[in-house]
């Protein structure tokens, strides 16, 4: 295998980008983005974050961060059986707009991170740290 | 002339995608086309884009199934009609008892699958569904899971979206309500993509997990496109995907647009395992460059194909090829390696990646996913 595939969009050893202040300036920044109209209707979002910590527990803070770019919490979620070691969830919202976040382990030699897809229904937006 | 390994006939032909099929077939040195073939009844619009492309490859064209199937220059069959169709053709070509190579997905409805992969079988003939499973990034994806530095197998994602069409036009504030069955999938203006495009993350979660699916959970939606929501089809659809093993899938399917992407979409994997997680996505790593040439534009939409579904009519209305960003992998060579795997197999007597078994599960779960969207609620096969 060709090690250009390796770790994918994460990024270099040195960018610790999930911090305390990451999330709350990426969140405001894409707000921003969205109630500017650059993407049109916020649609969708793939929320893909590497975690050292509870998945769960990461997820519960993804989850909140999504739904304040939805303007309210999901009506539905689907939440699938699986190991301990990662999780995620399936979210709709009374628009018909959803989401999948995912919390999955870090691996050695990679860095906690997150790769976000925003979609919107004429525009997208897309973070990999 | 000494004849090439594979003589491969066509079924169906232009505004299929057979186009690729056929350019592949064409270009890779061990095969040649030797002929266009349908059914004799299909639409006379359907005869003159079979027969464009046999005209374009300088072969005969069959306008009658029965004929062609009896021609004893034939050592491989490429088998491209519609979906509403399918499951009869493929029935009489694997009759013929040559190595098939089947578009995607597999058929429509169940009844279809089951008959197809019961077809195959009894003939013993190898098949291949086309899939995304030649891509480098989804082989790197398995040799990382076969090396084992991840552990064992916990979760997969995999999403294949289509960065294609003029999105925005949906009506604001639809809220679709799914269908559990459809008896159609052909359209001019659109296709079903949860259907056509989810199909390929579908395909590469059951190729990482290599398990039975024990429940599928899913939501279509409208949110791009007027002319899906006017045939009232999806142009969106997410799944989750739970293995009997315990492996946790996900799969994003969907058009999302032109400008929604600085390539064709996203494309990749992400595998976790209990020693930790890589993505693999098919535009890393890239370059990204910045300059005075002019910025790419989607011209008028072709008036026969608005989505930009088919190579012929994306070429005629002159849909650009988005530069910004330059993968190291080159994607345009991406269709032709699933024809050359497929081709490889044959030459090794192993079996396809997505053989008839995978193909038929992965189709199955599609189908599964319609019925979870309308129901709202998980469904276990």
């Amino acid at each position: 295998m060709s090690d250009r595939f390796r770790a994918g969009t994460l990024g270099p050893l040195f960018i610790m980008t999930t911090d305390s202040s990451h999330i709350p300036s990426l969140s405001a920044t894409i707000a921003g983005a969205i109630e500017a109209d650059r993407i049109g209707r916020l649609v969708f979002v793939r929320w893909m974050e590497h975690v050292e910590s509870d998945p769960g527990v990461s997820l519960e803070l993804a989850m909140e961060t999504v739904s304040d770019w939805f303007g309210q919490p999901p009506e539905s979620t689907h939440t699938p059986e699986g190991s301990a070691l990662q999780a995620s969830v399936l979210a709709r919202w009374p628009g018909g707009e959803t989401a999948l976040l995912i919390t999955v382990p870090v691996s050695f030699m990679v860095p906690p991170g997150l790769d976000l897809a925003v979609i919107g229904a004429k525009g997208a937006i897309y973070h990999s740290v | 002339m000494v004849s090439k390994t594979y003589r491969v006939l066509l079924i169906s032909g232009d505004r299929t995608h057979q186009e690729g099929y056929a350019a592949a077939f064409s270009n890779d040195p061990r095969s040649e086309i030797v002929g266009v073939a349908d059914e004799a009844d299909v639409s006379n619009q359907r005869h003159e884009w079979n027969r464009a492309m046999a005209a374009r490859y300088s072969v005969p064209y069959y306008d009658n199934l029965d004929e062609a199937l009896a021609q004893r220059d034939v050592d491989l069959i490429s088998v491209c009609p519609e979906i509403e169709r399918r499951g009869r053709v493929i029935l009489r070509c694997a009759g013929r008892g040559l190595p098939l190579f089947l578009d995607k997905p597999l058929a429509g409805t169940p009844e279809d699958i089951s008959d197809i992969q019961a077809a195959v079988n009894g003939a013993g003939v190898p098949a291949q569904m086309y899939s995304f499973t030649s891509t480098p990034w989804a082989r790197a994806a398995k040799e990382a899971l076969q090396s084992g530095d991840l552990g064992d197998l916990i979760a997969v994602h995999a999403e294949v979206m289509f960065a294609k069409g003029r999105a925005g036009t949906a009506p604001g504030g639809l809220n679709r309500s799914e269908h559990e069955f459809s008896d159609r999938f052909t359209f001019t203006e659109a296709k079903r993509e949860l259907f056509d495009l989810g199909i390929y993350p579908i395909v590469l979660c059951l190729w990482l997990a290599d398990s039975p699916v024990k429940q599928v959970t899913a939501h279509t939606a409208n949110y791009f496109f007027a002319e899906h929501a006017a045939a009232d089809i999806e142009d969106f659809g997410v799944l989750t995907i739970e293995f009997e093993n315990g492996v946790v899938g996900s799969a994003v399917g969907g058009r999302i647009g032109f400008y929604s992407h600085p390539k064709i979409g996203p494309h990749g994997i992400t595998v976790s395992g209990t020693g930790g997680t890589k993505t693999f996505s098919a535009w890393d790593p890239h370059i990204e460059v910045f300059s005075d040439e002019p910025r790419p534009l989607l011209p008028s939409p072709h008036p026969e194909d608005p989505m930009s579904m088919w190579r012929s009519t994306q070429v005629e209305s002159g849909v650009p090829r988005k530069m910004g960003w330059v993968a190291f992998e080159d994607e345009t060579g991406w269709g032709a390696d699933e024809m050359s795997s497929f081709l490889d197999s044959l030459d090794a007597d192993s079996s396809p990646d997505v053989g008839v078994g995978l193909a038929a599960s992965a189709t199955e779960v599609v189908l599964a996913a319609y019925q979870s969207a309308a129901r709202g609620r998980p469904v276990t096969l």
